[in-house]
């Protein structure tokens, strides 16, 4: 069985993989494949909102926000597992983080056709920003269940998965909000490569609608 | 087959000579990783101050939140000896500053692109908050079920020590930029 | 600090990265240039894979080494963080690798001097053979023990297991018979 298939239908079998060092680099390697391909398929759907400019665009701004997360999450995910008395190394974590957003990035792969739908049907903003959110919680959920799988039955794995996501997610959400914007702004008439020098006060802020500029 | 022994850091415990020196150490070191990183945007004396701040308030905590605690282990009759109360807490420390440590590059990331000072400040504020709770649960998981009564007192004693001491050491939990 | 001072120092820790990932084994193959171009853009994921294992240095393996390595693998996993853990040590699992490693290297070694020497003595070539198949087949057979251990420990760390003890004993004896063989 390839990987792509073994880390949806057998996590566990890729779970024990990632404990192997001579495994990992092919592991590693697959899942970055993964993670792009998943992330750029996702984004080019979301991009077409605003047409191709924006669609290439936001192919390339989502793996990168992807890898970003999990870059600056792993150190935590080590520490907060060593924590709940699962002592990996760090390139056991590497491998098994990277596993799980390569299983979450295969979920966006299968969504962006629905997404892209979506777009092509002519759905306003909101619909289109509601529709991609949930396809990544999808895949976001669908990774996390890997995450559940690595870290086995034994006592303490709530805890460890709750304080990892509340890193994981905090840092993926500013990742995401750095690299900005990703369907486009309906109110932009041209819609910029980055949305630096805008004050929306944060994702809350702009999810309350507040913008101005700085 | 093996009988099954203790956990991996009582392992540990034997291979080491000063097991608390060393754990304390290493906890505290790494707690100002998390230091520096969190005051990255207010630049390197800032860095230097926080790098300060967040280990002291873990030093103060234990220093003097410990005694006390030997001494309630002792007038209860608890079977846990001050070497081992001291082994517990210094267990939590060095727990608190990996996780802290683990927890910088994110705290870095976050600080230094937010918009503003105030969300800067919370995420300072929950970091601190995730590696103590996590090196608190080590005092917790530390003393049996038997023997829990106590820390009633000492984990609250040791929440308002530390919140105490970083609020006066650390600029960023709202005194301003320093 | 700025964001831009941390993509700079970002872009500074790949080139680092990069150039150590470069330094490291003796020749330079395309492998090794696509782990540096990795390490350049990735580093902070790719370089703590790319220590663990010196790919330059690793001759290539057999399907059933890394069927064995994987199983033991899954069996550490399984008791990682419990007190079954000692059953199965990070010793044990390197000194199963090492046997391992060594009979496939034995194993390798006859294969090749059996394609390499067609006109050697019949007697001999039967002999090699047969040695072969012998360790092919105990190969095989420490596969299948490990796979079970995995199962076993997986079942023992939710109170299940009452075959572990039997087969860790018989997959040791019969590490041991290799070695001494």
């Amino acid at each position: 069985m390839s990987f792509y298939s073994q880390v949806l239908r057998a996590p566990d079998q890729v779970v024990g993989q990632c404990f192997d060092s001579s495994a990992r680099p092919s592991i590693v390697g697959r899942a970055l494949a993964c993670i792009t391909l998943g992330g750029a398929c996702f984004g080019f759907a979301a991009g077409m909102f605003r047409g191709w400019e924006q669609a290439l665009t936001a192919a390339a701004k989502l793996p990168i926000v992807t890898l970003l997360t999990l870059a600056v999450a792993g150190p935590a995910l080590c520490t907060i597992a060593r924590a709940f008395e699962r002592p990996w190394d760090f390139a056991t974590t590497v491998a098994l983080m990277l596993a799980a957003g390569a299983r979450s990035s295969l979920v966006l792969l299968a969504v962006a056709p629905a997404l892209g739908l979506i777009v092509d049907s002519g759905f306003g903003y909101s619909a289109v920003r509601l529709t991609a959110l949930a396809g990544y919680s999808l895949g976001g959920l669908s990774g996390l269940s890997f995450l559940v799988r690595a870290f086995g039955a034994a006592p303490g794995r709530s805890g460890a998965l709750l304080c990892f996501a509340l890193v994981f997610g905090t840092v993926g959400v500013q990742s995401a909000w750095l690299f900005r914007p990703f369907l486009g702004d309906p109110r932009d008439a041209e819609v910029p490569l980055f949305a630096h020098g805008r004050v929306e006060g944060g994702m809350l802020g702009a999810l309350l609608g507040a913008r101005h500029e700085r | 087959m093996a009988s099954p022994i203790a956990r991996p850091w009582e392992v540990v415990l034997e291979r080491s000579r000063h097991p608390i020196v060393e754990r304390v150490a290493l906890g505290l070191a790494l707690s100002a990783l998390f230091g520096a990183a969190c005051a990255a945007r207010h630049g390197l004396v800032a860095m230097l101050v926080h790098a300060v701040g967040v280990p002291l308030g873990f030093a103060a905590a234990a220093g003097l939140a410990t005694p006390a605690l030997c001494i309630g282990v002792a007038h209860f009759d608890l079977p846990l000896d001050a070497g081992g109360v001291g082994l517990t807490v210094s267990r939590a420390i060095a727990v608190a500053g990996r996780v802290m440590a683990g927890t910088a590059p994110a705290v870095l990331l976050l600080t230094v692109s937010v918009e503003s000072h105030e969300s800067a400040s919370a995420v300072a504020a929950a970091g601190l908050a995730l590696g103590g709770a996590l090196g608190l649960r080590e005092v917790v998981r530390g003393f049996g079920a038997g023997q829990r009564l106590l820390l009633f007192a000492f984990v609250p004693f040791v929440v308002a020590i530390t919140a105490r001491v970083w609020w006066m050491t650390l600029p960023i939990l709202g005194r301003g930029a320093p | 600090m700025s964001t831009a001072a941390l993509i700079f120092g970002y872009f500074v820790g790949g080139l680092v990265s990069a150039l150590l990932v470069l330094a490291r084994p003796p020749a330079r193959t395309l492998r090794i240039w696509r782990s540096a171009a990795l390490a350049l853009l990735l580093w902070p994921l790719w370089l703590p894979v790319a220590f663990s294992t010196s790919e330059a240095e690793r001759p290539a393996r057999r399907p059933v080494e890394l069927r064995i390595s994987s199983a033991v693998a899954r069996a550490r996993s399984a008791i990682a963080g419990t007190a079954l853990e000692v059953i199965l040590t990070d010793a044990d699992a390197r000194a199963i690798a090492g046997e391992v490693s060594r009979i496939a290297r034995r194993l390798d070694a006859v294969e090749r001097e059996l394609r390499e020497c067609p006109l050697a003595a019949e007697r001999a070539r039967a002999r090699l053979a047969e040695l072969a198949e012998g360790d092919a087949r105990a190969l095989d057979e420490v596969s299948e023990l490990a796979e079970l251990l995995a199962t076993e420990l997986t079942l023992a760390r939710h109170g299940h297991g009452d075959g572990v003890e039997p087969l860790l004993a018989e997959l040791r004896a019969r590490l041991e018979a290799l070695s001494s063989s």
